[in-house]
């Protein structure tokens, strides 16, 4: 509005001081004045955070590219071990240790990554371990992010004693090594694949706890809230439906760049024979097994690391790019 | 000063609190094993139970089995080791030398590559370098140690040394120099690439800072302004994380030590948890927890004392 009421008053005056040595005539112009309707026009549609998160994310092509590779991993864990042809447990001692691409020559069915020492196929092992292994990442992701967004919420939102008692526990609790906790758990609990998702959870929330308290903080004294509060909303409420979303983008990328942690704690921890039980698959106990025999029969070490580091990989680039899709300072 | 005192005490509680939460859980979590110590393949008559039962203590309540635990450990004495009947705190203290040693290699050798990495990717912002840099971090954040480690063993433990004859790096064990190259290496490279992706961004916001213009216009040369400006205050976040660096290492000589058959406590750790030796398990737990609660602790104390805005808040009141 001043933008353009500034030049035409500018003009008014302009008109007043030249007419009199002015050669123009000033019946040649018109007067445009402003346009009150055109101004009202939306030239483009009007772009939310998430939008414009999200076409800065869709025009990195590395997060592209990390997206289709996990949807990929999803997809292939779910689908590929029911079409294939062998069975993940299913042993074979006389087809042994073959190499990639081996064709057995009495049923001619492609063993594609080849078999393992005890004659299983590393395929659909690969992907029934690929199926431990993300059923397990995002399990744990999923609830390190409930309790870390219930507790931080409260302990952010509560302040004063509340906070400091329930900061003082998280404290003392991250105070603990995560992984001593995690094996004492597994050798107590029986085996399985639950028994795994709480050993991990049970002291993985607080890195999100602390994130979100921190946030909740400095999000509590501004006006949106206030005005929630004055209209009576509960803290419950508060916490769900005005700060929660607030908070999406920092937990979404905390998630992400939480998962390939979870992902090579599975790992490591089936390598020591903690994990998931056998003849379960998981990548661990294939890179486990695989080390074993690696000098003689590299593809089995080659496969399951190959499967664990991109998977880490694509998890890890495309949380750095979700950050920085939703950083703001980043926002043209 | 008062307030520096009253922070370092602060720490010293909580790192109290949390090794006795340690020593708590460990407690129960080993009464909640199946079995007792005298369950075997010969049937015990109860009486014979019963007097070995009042001989361990086991008949007493809990609450005074977890006195005398603690008063046991506060001896020093962690119990017998059920595999080879040595004490553990003996196996500790001849086992963690070994992986002190090897993770003290890896952490300075992390710490001054990884800083280096990240000054380069910082000050060459947007060139071949700092890709290349920041992919090698990557790659170190991507790669589990263990899949390295058998990697390195392979191609220059084993191929280089059947394509020149010479073992510039062993394949395994711990003794000599060329042996202790490798399992450094793979255990540093993860946290070599934490260090270098902390460091690029901490380089890249001291490099946006007015202090830096100012040493510019005052003619300072590239070099001067990076180390003597940039890096000395870039490097104050990684002390934060050395408390989780050294946690990472710790973990790290679990496998490595297996794959490099490095008589370590990791390597020894590891046998324990496989073999279901209980009282070596507890022990070890107890002796890595309070170790990393130590370090944690240190961590703390030395950031709360060279951060110049922990000192202000000092003076001030």
């Amino acid at each position: 509005m001043i933008k353009k009421a500034t030049p035409s008053a500018e003009n008014n005056s302009a008109e007043s001081q030249y007419t009199i040595d002015s050669h123009i005539d000033a019946a040649e112009f018109t007067k445009v004045g402003t346009d009150e309707a055109g101004m009202e026009v939306i030239a483009r549609p009007s772009i939310s955070f998430w939008k414009d998160a999200f076409n800065r994310l869709r025009k990195s092509k590395v997060a592209v590219f990390c997206f289709a590779i996990l949807v990929l991993l999803i997809l292939g864990s779910i689908i590929l071990p029911a079409i294939c042809p062998f069975n993940f447990s299913q042993q074979n001692v006389a087809y042994s240790n073959q190499p990639p691409m081996w064709v057995d020559n009495v049923n001619q069915k492609v063993h594609i990554f080849g078999t393992d020492t005890l004659g299983r196929d590393i395929w659909v092992r690969v992907w029934m371990g690929a199926r431990v292994s993300l059923t397990v990442a995002f399990a744990v992701a999923l609830i390190d992010c409930i309790v870390g967004i219930i507790y931080g919420g409260i302990s952010g939102y509560f302040g004063g004693a509340v906070d400091n008692v329930m900061m003082r526990a998280v404290e003392i609790i991250s105070g603990i090594p995560y992984l001593i906790i995690v094996i004492l758990l597994l050798i107590v609990l029986p085996r399985g694949l639950m028994t795994i998702i709480i050993a991990y959870s049970i002291t993985g929330w607080t890195g999100m706890a602390r994130l979100i308290r921190g946030q909740v903080l400095s999000l509590r004294n501004q006006e949106f809230l206030i005005a929630a509060e004055s209209m009576g909303a509960k803290p419950a409420r508060i916490i769900a439906r005005h700060l929660a979303p607030n908070m999406l983008s920092l937990i979404v990328v905390n998630v992400t760049l939480d998962i390939p942690n979870v992902i090579f704690t599975e790992a490591f921890l089936s390598m020591l024979g903690l994990g998931i039980a056998p003849p379960q698959s998981s990548w661990g106990i294939m890179a486990n097994d695989g080390i074993n025999v690696f000098q003689i029969y590299p593809s089995q070490l080659w496969i399951p690391a190959l499967f664990i580091s991109i998977t880490m990989l694509a998890f890890n680039l495309l949380g750095d790019q979700m950050r920085d899709a939703f950083d703001p300072r980043l926002r043209r | 000063m008062p307030k520096q005192v009253q922070y370092i005490l602060k720490r010293v509680l909580y790192a109290a609190i949390t090794v006795f939460v340690l020593i708590v859980v460990t407690f129960i979590l080993m009464h909640m094993l199946p079995g007792d110590p005298f369950t075997g393949q010969k049937a015990i008559p109860p009486e014979i139970k019963a007097a070995l039962y009042a001989k361990y203590g086991l008949d007493q309540p809990l609450a005074v089995q977890f006195v005398k635990y603690l008063e046991n450990i506060l001896k020093g004495d962690l119990g017998v080791s059920l595999l080879d009947k040595r004490p553990v705190l003996q196996i500790i203290m001849q086992a963690f030398p070994v992986s002190a040693e090897l993770g003290f290699r890896a952490l300075i050798f992390a710490t001054i590559i990884g800083i280096l990495l990240g000054v380069v990717a910082a000050v060459k912002r947007g060139t071949v370098w700092d890709t290349l840099t920041m992919l090698l971090a990557l790659i170190g954040v991507s790669v589990p140690s263990f899949i390295l480690g058998a990697l390195l063993q392979y191609s220059l433990g084993l191929q280089l040394y059947q394509a020149t004859g010479m073992q510039i790096f062993a394949v395994m064990g711990w003794g000599a120099f060329n042996t202790k190259l490798l399992p450094a290496f793979s255990l540093a490279l993860g946290t070599i690439a934490t260090i270098s992706r902390l460091m690029r961004t901490n380089m890249l916001d001291v490099l946006n800072q007015d202090y830096i213009k100012t040493a510019k216009a005052k003619g300072l040369s590239q070099s001067e302004i990076v180390w003597k400006h940039a890096v000395r205050n870039a490097v104050m976040p990684v002390i934060t994380i050395m408390g989780p660096l050294v946690a990472a290492l710790l973990t790290g000589t679990f496998v490595v030590e297996n794959i490099f058959a490095i008589p370590g406590l990791g390597k020894y750790f590891v046998q324990c948890v496989q073999m279901n030796d209980y009282t070596t398990i507890a022990g070890t737990t107890l002796f890595y927890g309070s170790f990393l609660v130590l370090a944690n602790l240190v961590v703390d104390i030395v950031y709360g004392l060279i951060d110049p805005r922990v000192k202000l808040t000092g003076s001030k009141e």
